[in-house]
């Protein structure tokens, strides 16, 4: 059978535009769409996806157990509470700089691992042990607020300093970092540092066979992916104009934020962003209409979720699509 | 800072440490022989103590005398874990281990809490309180105990990992799977009663200590689970002899750490030395696998 | 100057020598090959020269240069490339994609060379056919085969084969030594570990015995087997071959 053409015979092109035609489509919906409180719940979800995106490139591409994400998330919110109430930094300019302080984390974090050849599963303890090292050194550091955190006052819309009074400027902002995560996971995908992800994964003696420098590589995914959950972290401070140690580097919602790309698919970029939209939103609610005292049933059902998921799709979501598109578009 | 406020922190922290070494051991264990980081084991500690308190409010019955029951009830619960959730996932990637094990946590914590409700509770037994005064030194009886018994049973459970039958195929399936399987051990078998045994020493131990602490919903995950990982990890993961000992240190350590820090800081002495040990000796203290 | 140059070269694992003082030198544009029975350390001396391992003692030269610490990939990137006696190919990637990974040499040729170069390597050890195919989806002959490709690919001076013919059918057998003949012949120097005799007769040009980590014989092929310490260290007897 010949194989189809056409711009989504390729899986990666097929995704770019499913995800960034989401995007759009979520853009639009809300742009037209009501209240604060569904807004709010899309600005979260958007969020996720964002960080999802982001991850996969360390966790799924390069294949690294990087169980522990949030610590560049919380760096980033911190980088950006910090500058801006504090100096007055524009915000705008402090995702780039989140961006730049998280990603140097990563190259550290890469640094340390890699010099002291840790395997897998001390790596994965290694990141989480060290969010909570963040977020006990930021609990008891007066300058950034200790565990009363930082606050920003928003008092009127200003496109200037990131400050909005309604939602939907932050869900186009979100969405934006959306799309830039998307691009960048697809620009690494169809680059050559994507083939060596790939090489790196699949099989890393064999890659440095091949004349790849894992150890490179593999800094090279901590500080992208870094990078992105900093500026993420950034623009969530912005966002909700409140952050504290035990939020932005809550261990909870770290791994909640693993849900998208594990159960979606985490090797694709639809997989994270779909994972995201679908089961964020899902969670709200639900806490939402249990709420109180039947948190508990909401805890119940998430891991229920999270293990069932898990077992029936280990490879996520997206893995099945992708091999309904290879046999769809002619590949054997 | 007084020699006595000194000793009593260090022994107040060598007792907790041999609670810390149990919950260590069944860890390490789980670790040793099935690689798997069992990210819920807290959780079979604070349902160990609830199993306990409930046992007590509902019959009167004396931890120590329930605790071998629900010794043995979250064995069973243990392995039926292992065998609808963890099993499946073995020949998964790791990360999808870690997240079900994680998955198992929430969900545990969640029927916890739809259980027994999410305040605290507390075992009060009448000698509850009563304390043992060595000179400046002062200790609660059932901190004592705890510590006596747990440290006994770590003790009883090397010796028949070492010299039982099942022991040694538990080791042997640490060392080797494959070869294990060759040589007629079930090691589907093994995985299940290994996790249903280290399940249940945590939940022991949280009988031990139920009438010293208050108990809710996260008890487990908020103080035990962060000590754990690091005694396994200072231990050497899978050494059982290290985790014994390992959690006797981190207990000292946290001991000291909270009088020199403040209490609320007791848990960045465990981190610190957690991070300090992943880096400069993953390996842990000790060498190799279950011994 | 020889190409390739171990002198004296050991490795322990604690109390057991797996490479004992050995000393070889390969030159350009020779098939050398090395035999001895399992475990006397053929696969490890490729570690230590590929830079998987480093030996507790001895030298090993490359175009003159020491190559001994170097990681893997900056040996890689000097021209020795190797396959695994068990083969390792990235399994959830395409022959193609798996091919272009080694192309790229490290970042020194763009996607484009290296989506081309990778096609010819793949034609030229007739794997063309299953080109978008998953690795783990080809059996045992196609793995070897894409094993050698993704070596190729990189351009090597040197090329490392650790026993290649292994689990292949005669027929096959046959078209992996046509296959590593064309290799050298374009201007790849070859060192073929082997165990299948035919085969090793067939490529080497000289022949190294390796036996309980140390060299016992080097010389010419047909009269280096023939020696009673090379018989005897694969059959234990002294019984002659043939």
């Amino acid at each position: 059978m010949a194989p189809r053409t056409g711009f989504f015979a390729d899986w990666l092109n097929a995704q770019l535009a499913v995800a960034l035609g989401f995007v759009v489509l979520v853009g639009v919906a809300g742009g037209l769409a009501g209240s604060d409180y569904f807004l709010q719940i899309m600005v979260l979800a958007a969020i996720y996806a964002a960080m999802g995106v982001s991850w996969a490139i360390a966790g799924g591409l390069s294949g690294l157990l990087l169980l522990g994400y949030i610590s560049f998330f919380g760096v980033g919110a911190y980088v950006d509470g910090l500058l801006f109430t504090k100096y007055g930094v524009n915000p705008w300019l402090c995702l780039a700089i989140a961006a730049a302080v998280a990603g140097l984390l990563g190259w550290l974090i890469a640094l340390v691992t890699l010099r002291f050849g840790l395997s897998e599963d001390y790596f994965a303890m290694f990141t989480v042990a060290l969010s909570q090292v963040l977020k006990y050194i930021l609990l008891n550091w007066d300058y950034a607020g200790r565990a009363t955190g930082i606050y920003l006052t928003v008092v009127k819309d200003d496109f200037a300093t990131m400050s909005f009074v309604g939602r939907r400027p932050y869900l186009f902002i979100a969405l934006a970092l959306l799309a830039a995560a998307i691009l960048l996971n697809y620009a690494v995908q169809r680059s050559r540092f994507g083939y060596y992800l790939a090489a790196v994964r699949e099989n890393d003696q064999a890659a440095e066979a091949l004349g790849i420098d894992t150890a490179a590589v593999k800094t090279k995914a901590m500080v992208v992916s870094g990078a992105a959950a900093g500026a993420i972290g950034a623009f969530y401070c912005q966002f909700a104009t409140f952050i504290d140690p035990k939020q932005v580097f809550s261990l909870a919602t770290n791994f909640e934020m693993l849900l998208g790309p594990v159960l979606g698919g985490r090797l694709s970029i639809i997989g994270p962003v779909f994972g995201a939209a679908f089961l964020k939103p899902l969670q709200d609610l639900l806490r939402g209409w249990l709420g109180g005292e039947a948190d508990a049933l909401y805890l119940v059902l998430y891991g229920l979720v999270l293990v069932v998921g898990i077992l029936l799709l280990p490879r996520g979501l997206a893995a099945y699509v992708e091999t309904w598109h290879r046999r769809r578009y002619g590949q054997p | 800072m007084t020699a006595d406020v000194i000793l009593q922190a260090l022994v107040l922290g060598l007792l907790q440490g041999g609670v810390y070494a149990l919950v260590a051991c069944g860890l390490t264990l789980i670790y040793g022989v099935m690689k798997v980081v069992n990210f819920a084991h807290a959780e079979f500690l604070t349902l160990g103590m609830y199993l306990t308190i409930s046992a007590w409010n509902a019959a009167g019955v004396s931890p120590y005398v329930s605790g071998a029951f629900v010794f043995a009830l979250v064995c069973v619960l243990g392995a039926s874990a292992q065998y609808l959730v963890i099993r499946p996932a073995l020949a998964h990637p790791q990360i999808n281990q870690m997240l079900i094990t994680i998955g198992l946590s929430t969900m545990m914590i969640g029927l916890m809490q739809l259980a027994w409700g999410p305040n605290n509770q507390v075992l009060n037994l009448p000698w509850g309180r009563a304390t043992l005064d060595l000179g400046e030194l002062r200790i609660t009886y059932v901190r004592a105990i705890a510590f006596g018994i747990a440290v006994a049973i770590a003790t009883a459970f090397w010796w028949f990992l070492k010299h039982t039958r099942v022991g040694m195929a538990m080791r042997a399936a640490a060392q080797n799977p494959g070869a294990a399987r060759l040589m007629g051990i079930s090691v589907r078998r093994i995985n299940l009663v290994t996790f249903g045994v280290g399940t249940g020493l945590a939940a022991l131990a949280g009988a031990l200590i139920a009438p010293a602490f208050f108990v809710n919903p996260t008890f487990g995950v908020d103080h035990f689970l962060l000590a754990a990982f690091v005694i396994v990890v200072l231990g050497t993961m899978g050494n059982f002899v290290g985790a014994l000992i390992g959690g006797l240190l981190i207990g000292v350590a946290e001991g000291l750490g909270g009088l020199v820090f403040g209490p609320a800081l007791r848990q960045l002495v465990s981190l610190a030395v957690f991070v300090v040990v992943l880096l400069f000796l993953p390996r842990g203290l000790f060498r190799g696998r279950v011994t | 100057m020889s190409l390739l140059e171990l002198a004296g070269v050991t490795k322990r694992f604690g109390g057991l020598t797996a490479v004992d003082r050995v000393s070889l030198a390969v030159a350009a544009g020779e098939i050398v090959g090395v035999i001895g029975p399992n475990g006397s350390g053929k696969t490890t001396m490729f570690a230590t020269v590929s830079g998987f391992l480093v030996p507790d003692e001895g030298e090993i030269r490359f175009e003159g240069r020491r190559i001994i610490g170097l990681r893997p990939s900056r040996v890689a990137a000097l021209g020795i490339a190797r396959t695994f006696q068990i083969v390792q190919p990235f399994a959830g990637l395409t022959v193609l994609d798996n091919v272009v990974a080694g192309a790229l040499r490290g970042g020194r040729e763009t996607l484009a060379t290296a989506r081309r170069v990778a096609a010819e390597v793949i034609d030229a050890v007739g794997l063309g056919p299953e080109r978008t195919k998953l690795a783990g989806a080809l059996p045992i002959a196609g793995r070897k085969r894409l094993e050698i490709a993704r070596a190729l690919a990189t351009r090597p001076k040197l090329l490392l084969l650790d026993e290649v013919m292994a689990g292949l059918r005669p027929t096959e057998v046959d078209q992996a030594i046509a296959l590593v003949r064309r290799i050298r012949d374009s201007g790849v120097t070859v060192i073929v570990v082997e165990h299948l005799m035919r085969a090793v007769l067939a490529l080497s040009e000289r022949l190294y015995v390796l036996h309980h980590g140390a060299l016992i014989a080097e010389g010419e092929p047909r009269e280096v087997i023939r020696r009673p310490d090379v018989v005897r260290a694969y059959f234990g007897e002294a019984k002659p071959v043939a």
